[in-house]
């Protein structure tokens, strides 16, 4: 230590904020005297600031690594979703691609195949080519004729019907999408072995229980007609209609 | 609308002059200005890197202003800091020479300043020196001074983080650290002015 070591240790303690109220003031007096000391003091704290400034940076310093290290780490993250998500859509892409697919499928199964395969079985019956020969119709066959389907439901209900009647009215009610009131119908003519509309029966009765969603109940209608090559309507019901329905089924 | 982990300028300054929740304050600083003073510079020619470093500075500058009770509250801190990382971004351009219509630009918007701009925002090299003085100042010597006026702790305190016999020893020792870092400021005589211009305004 220097030979000015007491008046050092005075300036350190003022510096320092390390005096008592009394001697600071005794201190500040001899400052607003001494210039010399007075530089000293401005000198010692300016080392003083110094350190402090230094101190404040290392703080920020450390602060701003720590920061840069975040915003690398999102960044990279950010990448990584990025990149996740780039994979993400590929694979969302696909699995959409595929379920459409399925779904295509499924729809095709469910809705559009039963539909076709109906459309594509499905015979107008030819009131025309009836096996009666006479022309004396009934109200029910005009009407039928006439495609006033409704009009021949309207006619049938409750009323006694001959054969015919019988199998015009189940055949209003299938076109009019009345499948579960033409199936008894259809059913009961099916059982008439020698019934003159048997064989349309059966074939009228796939349809409704087909056009039921009923694949279970038509399926093997269709393939009695399928597989009676004399039957009426034996090429209405091909393979392919055979195994669609069987699919469905 | 202040989100809830927002907090006042007073609350922040509050923080700054409290070294235990300085760190959460200059947290803060970067959490709530960095983006937008980095904006300002990646958009004036500087990259994420100068914006990092631009930063540094300016919230160095600010706690220390703030510490000194020199922050005059004439603007908020917001603005205070965007003016002057603005002014110390551009004086940066400048000193690298950029061209004469960015000097331009530069002097321009100078003259719009209207908030409370002290004389440390040319004071870059000032502050690289000061840097340096601490570093060469050696390890020992940095670590007494800042435990002391930058943490400050006791020499009762002091004693436990160092190797020290006793209070007096590290008393002595502290004096004749701070005593090398006086000359060693004083005998960068070029930069004394701009040293006290950038510790005491």
């Amino acid at each position: 230590m220097d030979e000015n070591l007491p008046l050092e240790n005075e300036l350190l303690q003022y510096l320092d904020n390390d005096m008592s109220a009394g001697d600071r003031k005794q201190f500040d007096e001899r400052l607003q005297s001494d210039q010399q000391l007075r530089e000293r003091l401005e000198r010692l704290q300016l080392a003083r600031e110094t350190v402090k400034y230094y101190g404040i940076n290392q703080q920020v310093a450390n602060i701003r690594r720590q920061h840069e290290q975040v915003l690398s780490k999102n960044k990279k993250s950010g990448a990584r979703i990025f990149s996740i998500n780039k994979s993400f859509k590929y694979a969302l892409a696909a699995a959409c691609v595929f379920l459409i697919v399925i779904s295509v499928k499924y729809f095709w199964q469910n809705d559009t195949l039963p539909e076709r395969i109906y459309q594509d079985t499905y015979v107008e019956y030819n009131v025309n080519t009836s096996r009666s020969q006479d022309n004396i119709h009934s109200p029910i066959e005009d009407d039928y004729r006439k495609k006033d389907f409704a009009g021949v439901i309207r006619l049938g209900k409750g009323a006694t019907l001959d054969t015919k009647d019988r199998f015009l009215l189940a055949l209003s009610y299938l076109l009019q999408n009345n499948s579960s009131a033409a199936q008894p119908l259809f059913d009961s003519l099916c059982q008439e072995s020698k019934g003159p509309y048997r064989q349309d029966a059966e074939f009228y009765l796939a349809l409704a229980y087909f056009k039921n969603k009923e694949y279970a109940r038509s399926l093997p209608l269709l393939k009695k007609i399928h597989d009676d090559e004399r039957h009426l309507y034996h090429k209405q019901v091909s393979d392919q209609t055979i195994r669609e329905v069987e699919k469905l089924h | 609308m202040k989100t809830d982990d927002q907090i006042s300028d007073t609350a922040l300054i509050e923080k700054l002059l409290d070294r235990r929740t300085e760190e959460d304050g200059i947290r803060y600083l970067y959490k709530v200005h960095f983006e937008t003073l980095k904006w300002f510079i990646r958009r004036n020619s500087g990259s994420d890197e100068d914006a990092q470093d631009i930063f540094q500075e300016v919230v160095v500058s600010f706690v220390h202003l703030v510490k000194q009770n020199r922050f005059k509250r004439e603007s908020s801190i917001g603005t205070f800091l965007f003016s002057m990382n603005r002014n110390i971004w551009l004086n940066e351009l400048k000193r690298r020479g950029r061209s004469k219509e960015r000097e331009k630009n530069y002097d321009q918007m100078l003259e719009q300043q209207e908030v409370q701009m002290e004389s440390q925002l040319d004071n870059r090299e000032a502050s690289e020196q000061l840097l340096g003085i601490m570093d060469r100042l050696g390890e020992n010597c940095k670590k007494i001074l800042l435990l002391f006026y930058y943490e400050n702790l006791s020499f009762r305190e002091m004693l436990i983080e160092l190797d020290y016999e006793n209070e007096q020893v590290l008393r002595n020792k502290k004096y004749k650290c701070l005593k090398k870092l006086e000359e060693m400021v004083h005998a960068e005589k070029t930069l004394l002015q701009r040293l006290k211009s950038l510790l005491h305004g």
